[in-house]
C-alpha cells in the first residue's frame, strides 16, 4: 500500500464523515490556537516587562534600606526603614571606582497645588545626575543643574501625567506650584515612559535632593541611592560587591546577612520579574494543555466510533489481503491528518488572534517560533498517541468477527 | 492442491469448549468445482474460514500447494489471502461510497500492483464476471443485487487467485439472478481453471458443482462426484 493509496483512503474516509471530522478538527484548532495565543501572551508580557525595566536606565545598581534579619522582633515595612544617609551616598561616590553617575533619592508623597487644581503625587529629591542614571528625556524645558542642587533651589521637573493633572494642555514652564506648602518653579517636563511594573514613572515630581532634605525630610536619611555603573555584567557585580563591602564597614556590620541595606542590580529585578512571568506562562500553558487533551480525547472518540462503524469494512479489507500494518496505518494516518489540519489551522488562528490582541486590545503578545514549534510538536503527539489506540483496535480485529459484525 | 488432515476446530476452552469440526480429512485438486453443503450449524462456514486462511484449526494439518497453513504466522496468512484466495460473500460486502471500479481495485492496492495497471485489470475482471463495463463508475450502492454480486466476483478474481471461496453467494438473490451468478462461477472454473469452493445449504445450488461434500454435525457425511450436474445458463463473456 503506497503513501498515495493511504492518502486516498484517508481522504475518502474524512470526506464521507464531513461533519464529524469537522467537529474533531475544531477541537484541535481550539486547543492549538489557545497554546499559541497563551504562549504569545506569556512571551509578550515578559518582553514588555523587561523592556520597561531596561527603560529605567542601564547598568543600574540600587541601594535600599532594609531591616537586617535576626535583629529586633518586629519587622517593619521597607518604606519605613531609615538606615541610609547622605554620608553613605557621599562615601560611595568618593571611594568606589567604576561609577558613571550616582544620586541619592528622597521620596515622599505630597499634596501639589497649581491655582485651583491639586493632586497628590510622588515627590522625589535627587541630584542632577539622576537624569542620566534613569535615562530621562526632557520633553520641554531643562533638568536642574549641579549648581541648582548645591543652591537648594526650589525648582521642579514634572512627569507627563502630573503635568497634565495640574496644567492640562497649558504651558507649565516657569509656572509656580506649591508642593507640600512650599513654592516651586516648574523648569522641565519629562517625556512619558509608561508603567515600569513598579508604578508609573510619569506621575511624579523631581526636585533637588538638597531641597527635599531641607523642606521635607528635615533629616540626614535618604530613601535610596541610585547608581549607574560604567560596566555591565560581571564587572558591574564587582562594583556592586564593593559598594556592599563599603556600606558594611560604614554601618559596622560584620555579618552580611544582617545588613540593614540591600544592593540590587537591574538584572536581579529582571530575573525576579521573569520568574513571575514564567510562572504566569506556565499557568497559561497548563490551561491550554487541558484544552488540548480534551481535543485529543475528541480525536480518539471519533476514531473509535469510526472503527466501530467500519468493522465489516475492516474485515473485508483483511479478507482481500490487507495486513494488520495496513489497517493500523490507515486509521493512524487518518488521525494524524485530522490533527495536522487542526494544527495548521490552529496555528494560523492563534497568530491572527495574537495580532488582534496586540493591535486592537493593546495586550502584549509575541508569537515566537518556539511557540509554533511547541504547537506542531504537541499536535503531532496528540495525533499519534490518541490515534494509535483506535488504530491498534482496528488492526487487531479478527477478520471473521469483523465480517460477521452487524 | 488443498489438503486437510484430521482437522479439528473448537471454540472456547475447558468446560465451555464448543467443538465445531471433527476430524475433517479431504483433498481438493486444482481446478475443481466443489460445493460444501450442510444444514445450519453443520460447521460449513467454519470450514470455509479455515480453507480461506481467515482462521486456523485447533488441531490437524492444512496445506495449500504444500505450504503448511496451520502453524503459519499472521503475516503468512495475510499473504495467502492476498495472493492465493478470492472471497465472495452472501452480502457482497462492497464498500458503499466507492465506485464499482474502486471496489474491484481494492485487492490490488494491498497486492502492491502499480496504480496505472489497476484499472485495466479491474475492467478485465469485471468483464470475466459478466458485469456491464459501461457502469464501472456507478457507486456500488446504486446497482442491483445481481450486479453487486458480479462486482464481488470480479473483486475475488482480480488478483488471479488459485482458489475462489464463495459463501452462500446466491443467498441474497432471486432464483433467476442466482442461476446467472452460479453460471458465472462455472464459467470461471472452466475458463480460468480456478478452484471454486461454494458453501451452501441448498441442494439446488450445490448441484452446480462437480463434487459435493456434505457436512453434518461437524463431520463429513458424504463426499462424492455430482452425477446430476444442473444445466445452467453459462455466461459467455465473449
Amino acid at each position: 500500500m503506497t503513501l498515495i493509496d493511504l492518502f486516498r483512503e484517508v481522504y475518502t474516509a474524512i470526506v464521507a464523515n464531513k461533519f464529524r471530522s469537522g467537529l474533531t478538527v475544531l477541537g484541535i484548532i481550539i486547543g492549538i490556537s489557545s497554546v499559541v495565543v497563551l504562549l504569545a501572551i506569556g512571551a509578550g508580557t515578559q518582553k514588555s516587562i523587561e523592556e520597561r525595566i531596561q527603560s529605567i536606565g542601564s547598568n543600574l545598581i540600587m541601594v535600599q534600606p532594609s531591616f537586617g534579619r535576626g535583629q529586633g522582633a518586629v519587622n517593619q515595612g521597607r518604606g519605613s526603614v531609615q538606615t541610609l544617609t547622605i554620608d553613605d551616598f557621599e562615601k560611595i561616590s568618593k571611594e568606589i571606582d567604576g561609577i558613571r553617575a550616582i544620586s541619592p533619592e528622597i521620596n515622599g508623597r505630597r499634596q501639589v497645588i497649581y491655582q485651583r487644581k491639586n493632586t497628590n503625587t510622588q515627590v522625589i529629591g535627587v541630584s542632577d545626575t539622576y537624569q542620566h542614571i534613569r535615562a530621562l528625556e526632557i520633553d520641554v524645558g531643562d533638568f536642574f543643574t549641579e549648581q541648582q542642587v548645591a543652591n537648594v533651589s526650589r525648582f521642579a521637573v514634572l512627569g507627563s501625567t502630573t503635568k497634565t493633572d495640574l496644567f492640562g494642555d497649558d504651558d507649565a514652564i516657569k509656572k509656580r506650584i506649591r508642593i507640600g506648602g512650599i513654592d516651586f518653579t516648574v523648569i522641565g517636563i519629562i517625556k512619558s515612559k509608561g508603567q515600569s511594573g513598579f508604578g508609573s514613572q510619569d506621575d511624579r515630581i523631581i526636585i533637588p535632593y538638597t531641597t527635599a532634605q531641607r523642606y521635607f525630610s528635615k533629616n540626614n536619611y535618604i530613601s535610596s541611592i541610585q547608581i549607574s555603573s560604567l560596566f555591565s555584567g560581571e564587572e558591574m557585580i564587582v562594583v556592586q560587591e564593593k559598594i556592599q563591602q563599603l556600606l558594611l564597614s560604614i554601618h559596622k556590620i560584620n555579618n552580611p546577612a544582617q545588613a540593614d541595606f540591600s544592593v540590587v542590580n537591574q538584572s536581579d529585578i529582571i530575573d525576579t520579574a521573569s520568574s513571575i512571568t514564567k510562572t504566569l506562562t506556565g499557568f497559561l500553558i497548563s490551561v491550554a494543555a487541558i484544552s488540548l487533551i480534551v481535543g485529543g480525547i475528541g480525536i480518539m472518540n471519533m476514531m473509535l466510533t469510526n472503527v466501530t462503524e467500519r468493522i465489516r469494512e475492516i474485515g473485508l479489507r483483511k479478507a482481500v489481503g490487507a495486513s494488520k500494518k495496513n489497517i493500523r496505518m490507515q486509521f493512524l494516518f487518518e488521525a494524524i491528518v485530522l490533527t495536522s489540519i487542526g494544527g495548521v489551522c490552529g496555528i494560523i488562528l492563534g497568530i491572527v488572534i495574537s495580532f488582534i490582541l496586540e493591535y486592537f486590545f493593546n495586550i502584549a503578545s509575541d508569537v515566537s517560533l518556539n511557540s509554533i514549534l511547541v504547537s506542531v510538536l504537541v499536535s503531532s503527539v496528540i495525533g499519534i498517541v490518541f490515534g494509535y489506540i483506535p488504530a491498534r483496535t482496528a488492526a487487531n480485529l479478527s477478520p471473521i468477527d469483523a465480517l460477521r459484525h452487524e | 492442491m488443498l489438503q486437510l488432515k484430521n482437522i479439528y476446530k473448537e471454540y472456547g476452552g475447558g468446560d465451555t469448549c464448543v467443538p465445531v469440526l471433527y476430524d475433517i480429512t479431504l483433498s481438493i485438486n486444482d481446478g475443481e468445482f466443489v460445493a460444501i453443503m450442510g444444514p445450519s450449524g453443520s460447521g460449513k462456514s467454519t470450514l470455509m474460514h479455515i480453507l480461506g486462511c481467515l482462521d486456523i484449526a485447533t488441531r490437524g494439518n492444512y496445506t495449500i500447494n504444500n505450504i503448511e497453513v496451520g502453524h503459519a504466522h499472521e503475516e503468512k496468512l495475510e499473504e495467502l489471502r492476498r495472493n492465493e484466495i478470492g472471497f465472495v460473500f452472501q452480502s457482497f460486502n462492497l464498500l458503499p461510497r466507492r465506485t464499482v471500479l474502486e471496489n474491484v481495485m481494492l485487492p490490488l492496492v494491498y497486492a502492491h500492483v502499480p496504480f496505472e495497471k489497476r484499472e485495466s485489470r479491474a475492467i478485465e475482471a469485471l468483464a470475466k464476471a459478466g458485469f456491464d463495463t459501461s457502469r464501472i463508475h456507478h457507486k456500488s450502492n446504486q446497482i442491483s443485487g445481481g450486479q453487486a454480486q458480479r462486482v464481488a466476483i470480479a473483486r475475488a478474481l482480480v488478483n488471479n487467485p488459485h482458489i475462489i471461496l464463495a459463501d452462500e453467494p446466491t443467498g441474497n438473490l432471486d432464483s433467476k439472478t442466482g442461476e446467472i451468478v452460479l453460471g458465472t462461477f462455472q464459467s470461471i472454473n472452466k475458463r480460468e481453471k480456478a478452484t471454486v469452493i461454494l458453501i451452501t445449504h441448498e441442494r439446488d445450488v450445490a448441484e452446480h458443482a462437480d463434487r459435493i461434500i456434505f457436512l453434518k454435525d461437524g463431520k463429513i457425511a458424504s463426499d462424492e462426484k455430482n452425477k446430476h450436474i444442473r444445466k445452467t445458463i453459462y455466461y459467455d463473456a465473449h
